[in-house]
């Protein structure tokens, strides 16, 4: 049925009412500024960009859920395998996040001894999902 | 990003700077998915369109060729070529505000005048900072439209030679005062069953049709 299909241009409303509404008047992107000089601008918008996205991922139903849960619980939960000290390798615009005994592997020193926790074999029932 | 629709705009911050985001209006709230900030010449209203082409690039570089299936955006993006480069270069339907001065519009005027096309009236509730109102649009829609050059001899450079556009006419009919302005317009690559599936910002859930 037609108007079961359409909508379609509505949506666009969000980037107004949504997105640069609350840039501007919750943010405070434009009154509060940094500075006049490129740089200074660009590093504001950047950070704000990046908790405006994480505020709405918060908003969410799993986001209501994963800020229930404090960070050293959620690293353990997320990042068994990362370790408790993760790298993170930023090079030419790209990230990796790597655990300390993989970076190692990586750069020819593989590390005698692991902290890492030991993982069950797939076959074992026991093993972590 | 589950969602694949997306919408682009630009918003001047001060006379000094102007961003532009393109944001993903489908998932359950706005994501900015990738922007830009200018300043100078480049940061002038209209001249914003021009980095469009650079923010899908890269949205589609990162999350893969299939992470946009719409585009949304206003008047200041309605570009031939750019809506030819998203359908037939990167498979990205656009649905975009048409001004009144392009050919276009003039042509989707004449066809409704000419009553070679049909107006349809719609009456729906609509919300508004939680008032309850009854709105009243006329519609009007045309597929195949070849009369946008920039945009047809670009889709015929892109392997497509027979490229044609779906517009529509929206009518605001709710008041005699709202009616006497001149109708708003919608051009897409895509092609609707009629212009009120494209409307803007209606109740799907108390729509019906008059």
């Amino acid at each position: 049925m037609a108007l079961r299909r359409g909508l379609a241009f509505r949506p666009r409303w969000h980037i107004a009412d949504d997105t640069y509404r609350e840039l501007k008047e919750g943010w405070g992107l434009e009154k509060q500024r940094w500075g006049r000089d490129f740089a200074a601008a660009l590093g504001r918008t950047t950070l704000t960009c990046l908790a405006f996205n994480t505020a709405q991922v918060y908003r969410l139903q799993a986001g209501e859920r994963l800020a229930s849960v404090a960070i050293r619980r959620l690293r353990r939960q997320r990042q068994r395998e990362l370790g408790s000290a993760p790298a993170v390798l930023y090079v030419a615009g790209c990230y990796g996040v790597f655990s300390l005994e993989e970076l190692l592997d990586v750069l020819g020193s593989a590390p005698r001894e692991s902290l890492l926790p030991t993982l069950a074999k797939p076959s074992s029932p026991d093993s972590p999902t | 990003m589950r969602g694949k629709v997306y919408a682009v705009d630009g918003s001047g911050l001060g006379d000094d700077f102007r961003l532009v985001a393109l944001v993903c209006v489908s998932a359950t709230r706005p994501i900015i998915v990738a922007w830009r900030l200018l300043s100078g010449q480049a940061s002038e209203k209209g001249q914003e369109a021009a980095v469009t082409r650079q923010r899908v690039e890269q949205v589609l570089q990162v999350a893969g060729p299939q992470a946009i299936s719409l585009l949304l955006a206003d008047a200041l993006y309605a570009d031939g070529p750019r809506l030819a480069w998203l359908k037939y270069r990167q498979g990205i339907e656009a649905l975009v505000s048409l001004p009144e001065d392009r050919l276009l519009y003039q042509d989707l005027q004449g066809l409704a005048s000419g009553q070679l096309i049909e107006w349809t009236h719609h009456r729906y509730m609509r919300t508004i900072a939680g008032h309850k109102q009854v709105r009243e649009v006329e519609v009007t829609a045309a597929g195949e439209l070849t009369s946008w050059d920039g945009f047809t001899e670009k889709a015929a450079r892109y392997g497509a030679p027979d490229a044609s556009l779906w517009a529509c006419l929206i009518r605001d009919v709710t008041t005699q005062e709202a009616a006497a302005e001149p109708p708003r317009a919608l051009v897409s690559t895509r092609s609707f069953s009629d212009g009120f599936a494209a409307r803007p910002r209606v109740s799907p859930a108390l729509a019906h049709r008059g």
